[in-house]
């Protein structure tokens, strides 16, 4: 009797609790539920001004580029809130997470990037400067000393909003004259470039001449000059020759004398006749009848001359391509008749200047080291079609692409003096 | 009579005299706002189960008051932990399972077992506010000292000055039993509570 009188106390003692949990959590429940939910929106909430609810719209886009997460519409109108990703290739770590809120009339409205694994990142203060942009990001420059990771930002941020315009979100933004033709520098001058991106200093604007950008290595510049109601691009190589392209990428040189006079003007020229003849009698002693060529291409290549040696011709190439720290390296490369090349000579592998190197390749900065000789050894004898990633260093990816670039940009050079296209 | 009130005195200082909750002590005082929040949980439900025990006591079996009370300390930290869910849901964050095993604390189930089941609801509710407005400014010196000390902040938010002179291991398990100790002596010393206590144990 007893314990049927205890089991009945505490049946009715759990009774009595479970009712008043069922019955209190028809009040704390959605309370609980909503305070989660604004948890959960913080992230969001804090790039969307006034935002509160959210709808996953993900699976209604196409054409996502791998890096965007996910697309949010801010129920009540506001706008837009994507969460994407960026890899800058400088770390190879874990990409950046940003989270972008975009308003309803297509132009960012916040922006923050949420973490990242970069050894080198852009200012707190960076991502603000896309505030108020639509997806064409006119004005929005990268960050001087942290050129992967802006670009890789500054490239996410223009993919995500690229989805919106895309899919009929927002209005497309739409790029100027000037934006465009700046965006096609890299492919057209590649000595204005690292890593595949524009790689220069401001240079003073004047006359028709809007926009300047001067490389930093000696090859050359690149203006924007006014041309009536629309702009061209002027591309100057380091012996100042010449060229200007239209908005659409056409080459417009022979009707436009007059830029190309104002450009070749504007345009300061370095002389490395000297640095460049040393390299190549340091390894040919018995180089003579050293004949400069004037450089047609447009690219790393600031100096190329013919020389014999022994009974041959040979045609060097003295190139300047940029690597880490915007260091400029030097780089002579000296092929035959045939279009092989018979010595490659860089002169440093850049990692100085201050820079620290990684362990894995700090042989490659000592040009007594058996391996600084090999690295340059497997270039004899490649030719233009036949130059590939195989001289490319694992674990100094920066500076060996340097390399290779500057190897390609002489080959290129090499065919124009022989009279083939680059 | 004097004894009486004595002997409840002591019995609010769990944390002072028998070291009990020092474990709650430890992990809820990095910051006074799961301090306050963790000593008001306490408190609640303390007094809760304090006027629900010493009404049924008489109707328990002695066999079945440790089950009885266990179930009912329980009930009121489920429903208080659902309402801090839902009202102070960083406190919740803060404090974790610790605000859970609350359930489970020699604090309040020695407050049940040896004052509520042995007196009327009014001594009970006395002695429940006592012991928990102990617990709970105990728990907020200790908060203070180590959120100070250890995050240089108060109330979450940053101390400037003290940014360079945080001592980070103050705001740990370490600091957390270091300061309760130092908390302890200091009380002890100022109130002779031990004195008391020795005293009513020889008695």
């Amino acid at each position: 009797m007893r314990f049927v009188k205890t089991l009945g106390i505490l049946l009715i003692i759990i009774a009595i609790f479970g009712a008043a949990m069922f019955g209190l959590n028809f009040y704390t429940g959605p309370i609980i539920e909503a305070n989660q939910a604004g948890a959960a929106n913080d992230r969001l909430n804090a790039v969307m001004p006034g935002g509160s609810a959210y709808e996953d719209i993900t699976a209604t886009l196409t054409g996502l580029p791998a890096g965007v997460v996910k697309v949010n519409k801010e129920t009540s109108g506001l706008g837009y809130v994507i969460e994407t990703t960026a890899t800058s290739d400088y770390t190879g770590g874990a990409p950046m997470d940003i989270v972008i809120g975009v308003d309803a009339e297509g132009k960012i409205c916040g922006i923050q990037l949420v973490s990242h694994s970069e050894s080198l990142i852009f200012g707190e203060d960076y991502p603000g400067t896309y505030i108020g942009k639509d997806s064409a990001l006119a004005g929005v420059e990268l960050y001087a000393g942290s050129t992967y990771s802006s670009t890789a930002f500054k490239n996410a941020v223009e993919e995500a909003m690229g989805v919106l315009a895309a899919n009929d979100l927002i209005a497309a933004g739409v790029k100027t004259d000037a934006q465009i033709l700046a965006e096609m520098i890299p492919a057209l001058h590649t000595g204005l470039t690292s890593g595949g991106m524009l790689k220069a200093e401001a240079a003073a604007a004047s006359g028709n001449i809007t926009e300047g950008y001067k490389a930093l290595n000696g090859s050359g510049y690149a203006f924007i000059v006014a041309q009536g109601e629309t702009s061209v691009l002027a591309i100057v190589n380091a012996a100042g020759a010449c060229k200007v392209y239209d908005t659409t990428g056409a080459d417009v040189t022979e009707s436009s004398a007059a830029v190309v006079e104002e450009a070749v003007v504007a345009a300061e020229k370095v002389d490395f006749t000297s640095a460049a003849e040393k390299m190549i009698t340091d390894k040919f002693a018995d180089a003579a009848d050293i004949t400069p060529i004037e450089l047609t291409t447009f690219g790393n290549v600031v100096y190329a001359s013919s020389f014999i040696s022994g009974d041959a011709t040979y045609y060097a190439f003295y190139s300047r391509p940029m690597t880490y720290g915007d260091n400029a390296m030097e780089i002579c490369t000296v092929i035959d008749e045939t279009g092989a090349i018979v010595n490659q000579n860089v002169k440093e592998m850049a990692f100085e200047h201050g820079v620290e190197y990684m362990p894995g390749i700090k042989d490659l900065m000592d040009p007594s080291s058996g391996a600084y000789t090999s690295y340059l050894e497997k270039f004899n004898g490649i030719t233009g079609e036949t130059l590939t990633d195989d001289v490319l260093v694992a674990g100094g990816t920066v500076s060996s692409s340097a390399v290779k670039l500057a190897t390609q940009d002489a080959f290129n050079a090499f065919n124009t003096v022989k009279g083939g296209e680059q | 009579m004097k004894k009486t009130k004595t002997s409840y005195l002591l019995r609010g200082t769990p944390s002072i005299l028998l070291v009990l909750g020092a474990g709650f002590v430890m992990a809820s005082s990095a910051d006074i706002r799961a301090a306050l929040g963790m000593g008001a949980a306490v408190l609640v439900s303390m007094l809760l189960s304090a006027v629900v025990v010493s009404a049924i006591h008489k109707i328990i079996p002695g066999y079945a008051k440790l089950p009885t009370y266990l179930m009912i300390i329980t009930g009121f930290v489920s429903l208080i932990s659902m309402l801090m869910q839902a009202h102070f849901p960083i406190v919740v964050d803060m404090l974790g399972v610790h605000l859970a095993t609350l359930a489970v604390s020699a604090v309040i189930y020695r407050d049940c077992e040896e004052c509520a089941d042995h007196n009327g609801e009014a001594t009970s509710i006395k002695t429940a506010l006592v012991t928990g407005l102990f617990f709970t400014v105990v728990m907020v010196a200790c908060a203070l000292i180590r959120e100070v000390i250890g995050n240089a902040s108060i109330w979450g938010q940053p101390i400037e000055l003290l940014q360079d002179y945080k001592i980070s291991a103050i705001a740990g398990a370490f600091g957390g039993y270091l300061v309760l100790a130092i908390v302890m002596a200091v009380i002890n010393k100022l109130t002779g509570l031990h004195h008391h206590l020795d005293e009513k144990e020889d008695n």
